[in-house]
């Protein structure tokens, strides 16, 4: 037979010959076949690798061509299936003007028509850009979706002035291609609610509502506490101040004082005498439960300083307090103002809430249990990010490293430990960036999970999973996924012995 | 010969075999051709790197021996991060007999450098360095906490000094007042005791319309007034007692709530040591567990721990014996005198009854009803009647109140006063604490 094409061209990979391109009048164009299956053979035939330029797509594919119409054995997804399509001999093609052209009336393969370069380098070069953008524009680090949308939306005129002057299945094809590289740059499109960005607002805006809130509340509390307390009554003239309720000034952790093992909150000066709040007592761990929520839902960086509505009880103490015995009155809190006056907790009410609770809504952390898969780890990951819950952040990291061996494989070194500075600036970032362009970021597929290394002889089984990350931000009023140098899509996981999957490599959102 | 020799024997058999293995695949045709030379080399690297693994494990031994500065976590973070260390580079020595080399001898040194890495982080999460930094911490604790307790003490007792400083003033307030109150009645006795003679020596003279002259009158008054001046410092002595006693009882609290406290927080820390101790055997043994060699180890630095804990204890001992009767153990007699003055108190009595107030009471009671010794027989009989009855009119009310401070009347005082020093010495005494 004549030499067949099959109008494909292929790359040949360990999975399969990679399809790159249909050309435009290909017999597979129109079939389920598409752009990034892999073909494995023809016919039921696996194609032999020792001959891969033999192979469907490859330079010398006609070698392998037996009949004009063949079924090729994909795989896409994990999933195969079959697709028959028709081959062809080479079509030369011819304008009005009987010269060569690139489709049946135009345009001529060797003219430009005004545009830079003619049209022959000009598809072989459009081709190339727009494989390349459906394939590898979201996978390879080094490109910025943005950029190459903006240069893309650049190159409609040509596509115009094709689709205008040399109407045809050609022309319809290339808009076609060009609208589908399009819609890939641009990435997906998301809607998000105020509810979904609410995040961001996190030591701002619900920060101002919840001080707000925290100062009526305040203000009512201390209605009707007392003068001041100072300066503190001796022992013997106590009475004048027991039972009473009074507002205290602030406090920070330097108040903080430990006494033959307790813990005590030393509120005063050695001139004006002291009072004292244990600090390890139910009423006190029922403001931390509140406050934690707080900080949790609010502001992770709500500073350490409260002030304490209390009264004084008659339970004198002898404390040591900047190396010298103090003695003074403990109290029995009844409200603790915390923060920059954010957080507003009435002990007396049960169970405690900051004020403004009820009205700024809450986020649920994401709980990894160990049975779940690679995607909820990263899912974990970004919550923490957008909670700024560094710690929690760190917990989805893995404290063993992948290394490779001399022989080329890849193993694990148990004994590595990330440092703290590794972490450190893939934390700031991160939190540049969902409080900067990026506004959500959503697990996109989770590659097949494999085995890296195998159980024996005292060696853990490995196994690794592939997720890829979609970043979103706002373009043209729209939220779209993009990518660029600063954001990571690729995030490689591994799990030992079937425990939970953590990230392998320290890297930022 | 390795000390560590579970492992040296293990990776000397498993490297015969895989030697042997990769020689017979020669042989059979289904393996490449054996270069015996890098075999030879390779095994001269894993003698290298069992001398060198055995060092690398003593070598952190030294970790459980911590400064006194030391905490339980900076001196694990010394620990995971020395066997974490050793980890990679036993990984990167095996790994790197490896290089170049055939097939057969890179998946040898695949296994081995996973699993050397393995075993040196078993190692590094050993928390026995936590412990040994733990028991530094503790004891820096107690002696932190014993030179507080000190200064509290010297607070308590400088409270207690200022009460007592109060109540001292008081007692030379009163010691002077009583000593003039007694020097007047003692006086005004004499006082009496001329008037009563003028009388006698003029009252040939009197009719029965008239009283005798001079008139006791004055001298009732004045005698009256002694009296008084007599009872003020004893009723001061009983109300100020009573007050400045009822100011030192938030001392006496204060004392009693630091005993409890110290007592708690000695027992917290005496068990403290070998809890964090016996903790970090645990943990470490079940890291241990997987590996002969890790095993052996950890015998021999679980033993490390024991200098610490027998410091530590002779630590926990000289706390106890310092605060021994003051905050620790029973209230000594000393402890409880200091605070409650008893002795003091019974000097303080010792002193008033030293001012001798009840003896003048009888010695001018006796001389009121001797009359002084005064004879009325110069008097004609009549007059005699009338200055008799005049004396006994007149005197009654003082000696009625003469009568009154008799010795029942000083032992109500006493009572009254020393029974509120016996409840706070009582008090003291009994007060709660740790006792070992």
């Amino acid at each position: 037979m004549s030499d067949l094409e099959s109008g494909i061209k292929t790359e040949m990979l360990p999975e399969g010959f990679r399809v790159e391109w249909i050309n435009w009048d290909s017999g597979f164009r129109k079939t389920e076949l598409d752009i990034g299956d892999y073909i494995l053979g023809v016919d039921g035939k696996p194609f032999d690798r020792s001959k891969h330029y033999q192979a469907v797509g490859q330079y010398a594919e006609y070698q392998g061509f037996q009949k004009p119409e063949i079924t090729l054995n994909v795989v896409r997804d994990g999933k195969t299936f079959d697709v028959a399509g028709k081959l062809h001999e080479h079509y030369f093609y011819y304008d009005a003007e009987q010269k060569q052209a690139l489709a049946p009336g135009g345009p001529r393969s060797l003219a430009n028509d005004g545009f830079g370069d003619a049209w022959s380098s000009w598809l072989e070069k459009t081709i190339g850009k727009y494989s390349y953008a459906l394939l590898r524009m979201w996978v390879q680090k080094s490109f910025n979706t943005r950029i190459e949308l903006a240069s893309h939306l650049e190159s409609k005129d040509r596509i115009d002035f094709l689709k205008k002057t040399y109407p045809g299945p050609f022309a319809d094809a290339m808009l076609e291609d060009w609208t589908r590289v399009m819609e890939c740059l641009r990435g997906k499109k998301i809607e998000l609610t105020e509810k979904d960005l609410e995040y961001r607002q996190l030591g701002e805006k619900r920060k101002e509502i919840a001080k707000e809130e925290a100062a009526r509340a305040w203000k009512g509390l201390v209605e009707g506490a007392s003068g001041s307390p100072f300066p503190a009554p001796s022992i013997q003239e106590r009475g004048k101040v027991v039972g009473k309720t009074f507002e205290f000034p602030p406090v920070t952790y330097r108040n903080i004082v430990n006494d033959l093992g307790r813990a005590y909150m030393a509120i005063g000066a050695p001139s004006d005498g002291y009072y004292f709040v244990v600090l390890e007592t139910p009423e006190l761990f029922r403001f931390y439960k509140a406050m934690f929520r707080y900080k949790g839902q609010i502001n992770p960086t709500m500073p350490e300083r409260y002030r304490y509505l209390a009264r004084v009880k008659d339970d004198p103490q002898m404390i040591t307090v900047g190396g010298r015995s103090q003695m003074g009155l403990t109290l029995e809190l009844l409200a603790v103002l915390a923060g920059e006056d954010e957080c507003c907790v009435d002990l007396r009410v049960d169970p405690p809430k900051f004020a403004g609770e009820d009205r700024l809504s809450s986020f649920e952390p994401v709980v990894v249990e160990a049975s779940a898969g690679p995607s909820r780890t990263i899912e974990a990951m970004v919550q923490a990010v957008k909670m700024g819950d560094e710690k929690a952040w760190r917990g989805c990291f893995a404290d063993w490293r992948v290394v490779s061996g001399a022989g080329g494989r890849e193993t694990i070194d148990a004994s590595y430990v990330p440092g703290p500075a590794v972490f450190g600036s893939a934390w700031e970032r991160s939190r540049k960036n969902i409080l900067g362009e990026v506004l959500d970021a959503r697990v996109e597929r989770v590659e097949g999970i494999q085995r890296v290394l195998e159980p024996s002889e005292g060696l853990p089984l490995v196994e690794q999973a592939r997720v890829w990350v979609d970043h979103f931000g706002r373009f043209d009023g729209e939220v779209r996924a993009y990518k660029n140098l600063y954001v990571n899509r690729e995030w490689v996981l591994q799990r030992l012995n079937g425990g939970a999957w953590k990230i392998v490599s320290v890297q930022n959102l | 010969m390795a000390e560590y020799s579970a492992r040296a024997n293990e990776l000397n058999a498993k490297y015969q075999e895989a030697y042997k293995r990769a020689v017979d695949d020669e042989t059979s045709g289904r393996g490449k051709p054996v270069v015996h030379a890098s075999w030879i080399n390779l095994k001269l690297g894993i003698d290298r790197y069992i001398d060198w693994r055995d060092r690398a494990i003593n070598d952190g031994l030294p970790l459980l021996k911590p400064d006194s500065s030391a905490t339980g976590s900076n001196q694990q973070d010394r620990w995971a991060s020395y066997y974490q260390s050793k980890g990679s580079e036993a990984y990167t020595q095996i790994d790197n007999l490896g290089k170049s080399a055939e097939d057969a001898i890179q998946q040898f040194t695949f296994f081995v450098s996973t699993q050397e890495s393995l075993f040196f982080r078993a190692l590094s999460e050993f928390t026995l360095a936590r412990a040994a930094g733990d028991i530094q911490q503790a004891k820096r604790d107690l002696a932190t906490e014993a030179d507080n307790l000190e200064g509290k003490w010297r607070e308590l007792a400088g409270l207690d000094e200022r009460a007592d400083g109060e109540i001292a003033y008081m007692r030379a307030q009163i010691l002077r007042e009583l000593e003039s109150a007694v020097a007047n009645l003692l006086g005004w006795g004499r006082k009496a005791e001329e008037t009563a003679r003028t009388v006698v020596n003029v009252g040939a003279e009197y009719d029965d319309k008239s009283d005798p002259e001079p008139s006791f009158g004055p001298i009732v008054v004045t005698g009256m007034e002694t009296v008084a001046a007599l009872q003020r410092p004893l009723d001061q002595f009983v109300r100020e007692a009573q007050r400045l006693y009822d100011n030192e009882a938030p001392i006496h609290n204060l004392f009693q709530s630091l005993r409890t406290r110290v007592g708690e927080f000695y027992q917290k820390m005496y068990f403290a040591a070998g809890n964090a101790a016996d903790a970090a055997r645990r943990e470490s043994a079940d890291k241990a567990s997987p590996y002969e060699d890790a095993k052996r180890f950890f015998e021999k630095a679980s033993k490390e721990l024991d200098p610490l804990l027998s410091d530590y204890r002779s630590a926990c001992d000289a706390f106890y014996d310092k605060f021994k009767g003051r905050f620790l153990d029973e209230v000594s007699d000393a402890t409880a005198e200091f605070l409650a003055d008893q002795e003091f108190f019974n000097k303080f009595w010792k002193e008033l009854e030293d001012k001798k107030a009840s003896e003048a009471v009888q010695q001018v009671l006796k001389d009121i009803e001797n009359n002084w010794g005064v004879s009325l027989d110069p008097l004609k009989p009549e007059t005699r009647e009338k200055v008799r009855k005049y004396f006994e009119e007149k005197l009654r009310p003082h000696k009625e109140k003469l009568r009154s401070m008799d010795s029942s009347f000083f032992r109500r005082v006493y009572d009254q006063t020393s029974m509120g020093v016996k409840l706070y010495w009582d008090k003291i005494k009994r007060a709660s604490g740790y006792r070992k």
